[in-house]
């Protein structure tokens, strides 16, 4: 009964310093300079791996996909089939996994230093808000961060896929294309994707923030944060994905 | 007018009293050093009169006004009047030292570059630290940190300065130095202070009140030589930095100790 009590209160600081971070919006030029710089760290550091994750996952499903669909004669979908799966599912997921691990652990553990390094005092004595300086351009970049990361992750995947069906599986461009253009649409699965990968960026920069900001002061307290904000995350995410699909799957 | 006022403040939090009816006052011009040893309520008692924590009883009055009367703007504009110097230095790591030192005056006032850069210049010269501007504060040694941290803290021009601990962890070349450059600082920028610290040796050298505390109680204040020549059991075990007061180890014999500690 005390731990329900005490998750509930956690739960309540959680929503409430998310209100106070999405009320601190800046007001001046200076703190959107940092939004954008803060968009660059995390996009920039969490790039590559993005692109690489991508290429071999649209690789495997092409090879995996192949094999189901010669059985049915139906080799030709393949464009569509892997399409269809990384726009609307592992696009927005397997990103948010990635930048869960990357930066979202960055983010709990720079929080939690920052409290021990009297970081957040040393604002308050300042008559500074916090939050605005602070937080509210981290929690944006990361907002916005995510479904850009999760377009370069659909392109990269895509596009090794049609390698993989070119030059490996003998299925021609035009075929794939095709198929792609045929069974996946922009308005409908791509941007069932994006509301997906918005949705997920939301969700990690509230916990990684959360955990961080609530971590104990001390090395320990930094390094439990930094464990939640991945365990956490990364389940609400998958929790959040079936919500959405079965929610809005036929709509979006 | 007084700076700070203690008027029978008594804080308990969890059952547990933290601040036992504590009466203290700090005036204009006047340069206090808080002393206690770890766990003795020091920081609780910046806590409480920066508003961050709120006494069961009794009333803190900041500037003349009860801190727990006051609304979160009114509280923001009077921390603007004090600066603080924090025991880990709270500089941020990804901005260079001019950055560290220019973003409060960014933050709060709309002044342009040349001038905010002339201002940030004369503070690091203030501290010594002519040139060090364009340095990350990775780069920088403790001692240097240290006076990074102050010339942010006078940045805002504040009335009173706050030192959290700043002797801790510098070696004694380093010490000397700081205690001369905040003696520099105090007289030329005319501003008061308040030292809190768990060593009574450097603390005497800069401050000339003093107050020691033990469990969220006074147990002496006074001027500083008043302090140091005391006679008092707990203050004379503070400068001696001893874990038994002078007199118990003066009236007891080495054997009385061993048998109730348990050894032998």
């Amino acid at each position: 009964m005390h731990k329900l009590f005490d998750r509930c209160v956690r739960m309540g600081e959680a929503v409430a310093m998310l209100f106070s971070v999405l009320y601190a919006f800046p007001r001046r030029r200076e703190h959107f300079k940092t939004i954008v710089q803060h968009i660059y760290f995390y996009g920039n550091k969490t790039m590559m791996i993005v692109i690489v994750a991508g290429a071999f996952i649209g690789m495997v499903i092409s090879l995996q996909g192949y094999t189901s669909l010669v059985r049915f004669g139906a080799e030709s979908e393949i464009g569509g089939l892997t399409a269809y799966s990384i726009y609307r599912e592992l696009g927005p997921v397997v990103t948010s996994l990635l930048f869960i691990g990357r930066v979202g652990s960055l983010l709990a553990s720079e929080m939690s230093m920052m409290n021990i390094n009297q970081q957040f005092t040393c604002l308050k004595m300042l008559a500074i808000n916090a939050y605005q300086l602070v937080l509210f351009p981290r929690f944006l970049a990361i907002v916005i961060s995510v479904p850009l990361l999760t377009i370069v992750f659909c392109l990269s995947a895509v596009l090794s896929s049609l390698m993989v069906c070119k030059f490996a599986l003998a299925v021609s461009t035009g075929i794939f294309w095709n198929s792609l253009e045929y069974y996946t649409l922009f308005t409908v699965d791509v941007m069932h994707g994006f509301w997906k990968s918005l949705a997920f960026g939301f969700v990690i920069a509230w916990v990684a923030i959360y955990q961080g900001m609530s971590a104990v002061p001390n090395r320990s307290g930094m390094a439990k944060a930094t464990t939640s904000t991945v365990v956490s995350a990364s389940l609400l995410i998958l929790g959040i994905d079936y919500v959405i699909t079965a929610l809005f799957g036929s709509m979006l | 007018m007084s700076l700070i006022e203690f008027d029978r403040v008594h804080l308990e939090i969890g059952g547990r009293v933290l601040v036992n009816q504590f009466d203290f006052s700090m005036e204009e011009g006047e340069h206090v050093g808080l002393i206690g040893p770890s766990g003795a309520g020091k920081t609780t008692f910046i806590n409480l009169f920066l508003g961050l924590l709120k006494p069961t009883s009794g009333t803190v009055r900041l500037f003349g006004k009860d801190v727990s009367e006051l609304n979160d703007h009114t509280l923001e504009l009077m921390r603007m009047e004090m600066g603080m110097m924090f025991q880990t230095n709270a500089l941020f790591p990804e901005w260079t030292v001019y950055e560290n030192i220019a973003f409060p005056v960014r933050y709060h006032f709309r002044v342009p570059e040349p001038v905010l850069k002339q201002l940030v210049l004369m503070k690091l010269d203030a501290v010594g630290l002519r040139g060090a501007q364009h340095l990350m504060p990775s780069e920088l040694s403790g001692g240097m940190a240290r006076r990074v941290a102050l010339a942010r803290a006078m940045v805002l021009d504040p009335k009173f300065l706050i030192y959290d601990e700043p002797f801790t962890g510098q070696d004694p070349v380093t010490k000397s130095t700081l205690k001369d450059l905040m003696k520099q600082v105090h007289s030329r920028f005319e501003v008061s202070s308040l030292m809190v610290s768990h060593d009574i040796r450097d603390l005497s050298e800069v401050v000339d009140k003093m107050i020691v505390i033990r469990s969220g109680r006074i147990i002496a204040s006074g001027a500083t030589d008043e302090i140091m020549n005391s006679k008092d059991d707990d203050v004379r075990n503070f400068i001696l930095g001893t874990g038994k007061t002078v007199q118990s180890l003066s009236k007891r014999s080495l054997t009385e100790d061993i048998l109730e500690s348990g050894g032998a």
